[in-house]
């Protein structure tokens, strides 16, 4: 593994996924794109990233859920932190805490879109354990 | 408006043939009661000389099929409502009991003296029932009936072919005068046939309304499935019209997001190829962008708040810490303006309510009061418990609003004008959505405001 913390982006609007590559490389790290929760799977193979941002409406409403707890609930993948970043928490009602719903969706972070350039380092630092 | 009438129920002629089933029961218990005490008085204090025991099992057999029909129309009224097979079957039993009645009848005058006997116009009352329950014709053929069964006892008792009871009322001679029986026969056929035409003129308009009355009764009950059925039609195209603008919405907030995230990499990434009036217009583009987002929200939530389930409003929510959670997160806003947020909540007040709704219109409320305060002024959060209500008020000494546009606040995307005029951003939805949020858990909001000095807006939530 290289000393630059490796993200992968789970995400399938490519305009999002370019302007967080923009921030995120200007920022030092690698970015890997997927974008699809399929394409995650098979780039996981041979790929471990330090931190998944993960969107949540993909092919289906809720694939990026669907995915986060796949992934949490395998013990090759589960320390690896999610930031999941969706427009879905306002359209569901869902609202996530970690403290109350870590149960039903394990993920580190729930963000709602768009998320402002400063507010996205931030929660990659955070995620990544460099604060 | 009572429902029964709107109910599909037993027809008017149903309950009216079943109620004259009980009726007749009736009647005749109370015949059978005077027949008993005829009977005692006849032996016991007249001393006259008939043959009680073929009186007695006269008697016995009226007292039998009346108990008969008795508990056959009881069980009948259970099945009201059935329809014609129902009014056959009753018709059948009120003729049956009628046509027996007047055989017993005339058998029990046989043997209480035939002619001498003035009971003999108790036919009178059978025909006079059947005109009640029964068409015209009925009536007609049942006084035609009386009429044959009396003169055929009072020909046989007199021809001799029977013989005659006398009672000794009257000479014994006069059962077998012809000339006394055509006369008795003649006026006890008048008497017949008169009732039967009187009293079916009577009841025969009084059916006409009836009929009326039970057409109208159908007309209004099919009017008024036919208004629930349209009205479950027009909820069904509402509820799809939601459904459609919250997918529309949800729709637009994907490219928007990615606009914005697009516009906001440019702005601060790009700092020499963005320069000057590149960046300017990049900016209002973005600031734009961003309003758009803030009205696709809104609209969600005001499809949410139109669509939520009942359900949702039954959540037991700690109204003071979620009022605190709101202040604390509207409280950078107003440290940005220089607005000191004073509270006065009451704790642990509990209701039943959808949390995430009174949240979001909490949110609105306060920071409206927020957005629309000059800096260095105050804004006050209570929350009351009375006995019937929560009441939570915002109130400001901001800029306040007039009279005329007290009318329009709740309405979607009004915008009064003095807050136009500040520049400050708003979609124009917040309260319409906080008010129907408000209402779906049954309170209300009302506002006070003096241009100028500010506004309070109170919120009533039942207990």
């Amino acid at each position: 593994m290289s000393d630059r913390a490796q993200i992968m982006i789970v995400e399938d609007d490519a305009d999002i996924v370019e302007a967080m590559r923009i921030i995120l490389e200007g920022a030092g790290y690698q970015v890997e794109e997927v974008h699809n929760s399929q394409d995650a799977v098979e780039k996981l193979k041979s790929y471990r990233p330090d931190l998944i941002i993960l969107d949540v409406m993909m092919r289906t409403p809720d694939e990026g859920f669907q995915f986060s707890y796949k992934l949490k609930n395998d013990p090759q993948y589960s320390s690896i932190p999610i930031l999941i970043i969706t427009s879905v928490a306002q359209k569901t009602g869902f609202s996530f805490s970690p403290e109350t719903d870590a149960e039903y969706l394990p993920v580190e972070a729930l963000v709602e879109k768009p998320v402002k350039p400063k507010e996205l380092l931030a929660w990659v630092s955070k995620l990544l354990g460099k604060d | 408006m009572p429902t029964d009438i709107l109910t599909s129920g037993p027809s008017f002629r149903e309950q009216h043939l079943t109620y004259g089933l009980r009726w007749l029961v009736y009647l005749r218990w109370v015949g059978i009661v005077g027949l008993i005490l005829a009977l005692s008085l006849g032996k016991y204090v007249l001393n006259i000389n008939i043959p009680y025991l073929n009186l007695w099992i006269i008697t016995l057999i009226v007292a039998v099929y009346n108990t008969v029909f008795g508990f056959w129309g009881r069980r009948a009224e259970k099945r009201l409502g059935s329809g014609e097979v129902f009014l056959r079957h009753v018709n059948a039993a009120i003729t049956i009991q009628i046509v027996a009645d007047l055989i017993l009848l005339t058998w029990a005058l046989h043997f209480t003296g035939g002619v001498e006997n003035p009971m003999l116009v108790f036919y009178i009352f059978h025909v006079i029932i059947v005109v009640t329950l029964f068409r015209r014709s009925a009536a007609y053929l049942l006084a035609l009936l009386g009429f044959g069964l009396a003169s055929l006892l009072l020909w046989l008792e007199a021809a001799g072919i029977i013989p005659h009871y006398n009672i000794g009322l009257l000479p014994v001679e006069l059962y077998q005068n012809n000339s006394y029986i055509f006369w008795v026969v003649s006026i006890l056929g008048i008497t017949l046939f008169s009732a039967a035409y009187m009293a079916s003129g009577i009841v025969q308009r009084l059916r006409e309304r009836e009929q009326e009355l039970d057409e109208t009764r159908q007309k209004l009950w099919e009017e008024t499935r036919r208004c629930e059925l349209s009205y479950s039609e027009l909820d069904k195209v509402h509820q799809e019209k939601l459904a459609f603008m919250h997918k529309v919405a949800h729709e637009l907030r994907a490219p928007l997001a990615a606009m914005r995230s697009c516009l906001q990499v440019a702005q601060e990434y790009y700092p020499e190829e963005v320069a000057g009036k590149a960046r300017d217009m990049v900016c209002r583009a973005e600031r734009r962008a961003g309003g758009l987002s803030a009205l696709v929200r809104d609209l969600l939530n005001l499809s949410r708040a139109t669509a939520i389930p009942k359900s949702a409003y039954n959540q037991r929510v700690q109204l003071d810490a979620l009022l605190l959670g709101v202040i604390e997160l509207c409280r950078p806003k107003a440290q940005e303006e220089e607005i000191a947020i004073s509270t006065n909540i009451t704790p642990e007040v509990e209701v039943s309510a959808d949390p995430q709704g009174l949240e979001e219109v909490f949110t609105n409320l306060l920071s409206n009061a927020i957005k629309y305060s000059p800096q260095q002024t105050a804004v006050t959060v209570s929350l009351e418990l009375t006995s019937e209500e929560v009441l939570i008020s915002f109130s400001d000494q901001g800029i306040g609003i007039s009279p005329q546009d007290m009318e329009l606040l709740f309405t979607e995307f009004f915008r009064a004008n003095n807050a136009k005029s500040r520049h400050v951003e708003g979609t124009g939805l917040g309260l319409t959505i906080s008010k129907k949020i408000v209402e779906a858990h049954g309170g209300k909001i009302t506002v006070s405001s003096q241009i100028g000095e500010g506004s309070c807006f109170e919120v009533h939530l039942p207990l």
